[in-house]
């Protein structure tokens, strides 16, 4: 061996862990950048606001307003969720414990497995859409509230909800396992994060022209395609693949954060992780007719 | 019965060495599909020419090395189903051998040394895929196997010049000897006992294999042309072996190509990391159960995997099987797994659906990565915390 090839290797090995989450985030780039060509089968439903669509006023002004960026809007959308992808990230290694002196290994894997989880991959960068966004502005919603800044947590969280409705479910779900070490109190800020959530989505409604009223029932429609007649609930299976659908990303980010402080086992998290791949694969790929 | 003397030890490998020939000679005269629409077919054109010349001309998805086997074989008198499967036949012999080396050099201290090699070797010669492979469908994986696992047992021996050389063969033969390249880079990576400039000898022994081949008219690079042509063949990720794209049939290869490579990249990325940072000193037994996991995560992830190419890890399992006990149910699992996929694609057993197939070799899969990550995720823990105190 050369000496300054035994020089360099023991060079990266010193600095391994620095080298190993920049090359996962230079790959996690180019990967993101690759997909942005390829555009999943209901890619045209984003766009029309179509009478079952189920996306929040919020949103809609989102892609409204990007319309007018230099960019194709579904590209736009694809770039905004791969950003929030790597914010999502930082976040999850800095709420599951951070970067420490001692431990090294353990958060440069899970931010290594959080930009390259074929979940994330698969529901942001490829199907544009945007519970990357959603949750990144949860859970950074979640470390400023641990660190006492109410206020800047509750603007967050609100604008999370906001643009992922069903999400306010994962909070108040979270707020009720946790009842015993949530005050009072907290549960008048949940209440301003729904007050916050419902007036950006009336604002947003009546910028796009469209009621109040419809603006606010945005906010539910997630829980079915057709609120009115309830049509998706005349089949439950369906309506439980929808929904793991909508909750499959959150779920298996919060799997993976629970599995990093040990509350759940990994083996917990994997499966999650497969279920929520192969759902999403079905719906991606359908087999061929 | 562990200790067994010199002289039985030696009948016992004579018998199962009979028995290996007696299990293939069985279906010798079996044709199979892909001896009787590419084997035969290029040995046709081969034999047509009758000299080197034929080189040119020939249009098989073999590499020229293994072509330029097939016009030696076309000199011999001898019927080309039984000239080509004893090609693959001797490797086998050569596969279980070196298996059986390595078991030994495991348990050398011990008394047990000809007990769990002779274990090793009828476990290699007699593995059902093994036979099937070579006895029955003519198919060559002994050979790209054997100088693959050759060129690790060079390289832990700290011999890479001819480690890289024995690689090149395999990678000459079939692509898929490339499997067994991530674990030596983690070893030169590890050891620092070699140069990377070592692998320079990978493109030589390609190319020095391909010398009778030019001879006979083929262009300088046509070994590494032919090699490019097989990349990116197929249009879907899914090819006949039920990994985790078995769930992802009709995703575009153009698209998601690349991000199963990545994916497989990291996952090996990761693994390199924490093999490096666990401190441990690693066995031979250890790093034979790396081989296992390495080839299969390949296997696993990469796109476009033909049902034979997980085969290290199908004949290497059950031999580390012998020396860890927990492994024989994942061993039995996985050898049969790919009997019902190889009887899938040459025999039409259709009775298990691929998606059930691809879920079992899943779960395996998951099985030896906990395994292997677990064991060396405690060897670095058990570091930092001598280091803390």
């Amino acid at each position: 061996m050369l000496k300054i090839e035994r020089k360099l290797l023991l060079w990266v090995e010193k600095h391994m862990f620095l080298l190993m989450a920049l090359l996962a985030a230079g790959i996690a780039l180019y990967l993101r950048r690759s997909a942005i060509w390829w555009a999943s089968p209901d890619a045209g439903y984003y766009f029309d606001r179509h009478p079952d669509h189920i996306q929040s006023a919020l949103y809609d002004l989102m892609v409204h307003w990007m319309q007018y960026l230099p960019l194709l809007p579904l590209h736009s959308m694809k770039w905004l969720c791969g950003i929030a992808d790597f914010a999502v990230a930082f976040l999850c290694v800095a709420a599951a414990g951070g970067y420490g002196q001692r431990e090294k290994l353990k958060p440069t894997f899970y931010f290594v497995v959080c930009l390259l989880s074929p979940v994330v991959y698969l529901r942001g960068v490829c199907w544009a859409q945007p519970d990357s966004v959603g949750f990144g502005l949860l859970l950074g919603a979640y470390l400023l509230w641990t660190k006492g800044k109410k206020i800047p947590a509750v603007a967050l969280a609100s604008v999370g909800v906001a643009i992922y409705p069903c999400f306010l479910a994962v909070v108040l779900g979270w707020m009720l396992c946790r009842r015993k070490e949530v005050a009072d109190r907290d549960w008048c800020w949940a209440g301003a994060v729904l007050a916050g959530c419902l007036l950006l989505q009336a604002a947003a409604g009546m910028l796009l022209g469209i009621s109040w009223k419809e603006a606010l029932w945005s906010g539910i429609r997630w829980t079915t395609y057709e609120p009115l007649t309830g049509e998706l609930y005349q089949d439950p299976l369906l309506w439980a693949g929808q929904m793991i659908n909508l909750f499959g990303y959150g779920l298996a980010m919060i799997s993976g954060i629970a599995a990093y402080r040990h509350k759940i086992p990994y083996a917990g998290t994997l499966f999650v992780h497969l279920a929520v791949l192969l759902l999403y694969g079905s719906l991606l790929f359908p087999p061929a007719a | 019965m562990q200790e067994m003397n010199r002289r039985t030890f030696f009948i016992l490998i004579g018998m199962i060495s009979i028995l290996g020939m007696a299990l293939r000679w069985m279906g010798i005269w079996y044709v199979g599909v892909d001896f009787e629409n590419s084997l035969m077919m290029w040995f046709n054109q081969l034999k047509e020419v009758g000299s080197l010349a034929a080189m040119t001309n020939y249009t098989g998805d073999y590499n020229l090395p293994h072509a330029t086997i097939f016009y030696l074989l076309t000199l011999i008198p001898v019927e080309p189903i039984i000239s080509i499967k004893m090609v693959s036949i001797l490797f086998d012999y050569l596969e279980a051998f070196l298996a059986m080396k390595m078991v030994m050099a495991i348990v050398s201290g011990t008394k047990k040394g000809y007990f769990y090699g002779s274990w090793a070797y009828l476990l290699v010669l007699c593995n059902p895929l093994a036979v099937i492979n070579s006895g029955y469908l003519a198919q060559s994986e002994s050979l790209w196997v054997y100088l693959a696992l050759l060129s690790f047992w060079y390289v832990w021996q700290d011999k890479p010049v001819r480690g890289m050389w024995a690689l090149g063969f395999g990678i000459a033969m079939k692509l898929q000897a490339v499997f067994i390249l991530p674990l030596l880079l983690i070893m030169y990576f590890y050891k620092k006992k070699f140069s990377i400039l070592h692998l320079v000898w990978i493109p030589v022994s390609i190319q020095a294999l391909c010398i009778p081949a030019i001879l006979g008219g083929c262009s300088f690079d046509s070994a590494f042309v032919l090699f490019k042509n097989m990349l990116g063949e197929y249009p879907f990720m899914y090819y006949y072996y039920p990994n985790i794209w078995t769930f992802f049939q009709d995703a575009p290869y153009y698209q998601f190509g690349r991000a199963a490579i990545v994916i497989t990249f990291l996952a090996l990325l990761m693994f390199a990391v924490l093999f490096v940072q666990s401190g441990k000193k690693h066995s031979l037994e250890a790093y034979l159960e790396y081989i296992v996991w390495t080839t299969m995560t390949c296997a696993m992830l990469l796109p476009c995997m033909h049902e034979r190419y997980n085969y290290i890890a199908e004949i290497l399992l059950p031999v580390c099987a012998i020396l860890n006990r927990r492994f024989w149910l994942p061993a039995v699992g996985l050898v049969l797994i790919s009997l019902q996929c190889n009887g899938g694609s040459y025999l039409g057993w259709n009775h298990v659906s691929h998606y059930a197939l691809a879920a079992g070799n899943l779960v395996i899969y998951f099985y030896l990565t906990w395994n292997c990550f677990f064991g060396l995720y405690k060897g670095y823990q058990t570091r930092k915390e001598t280091e803390s105190c």
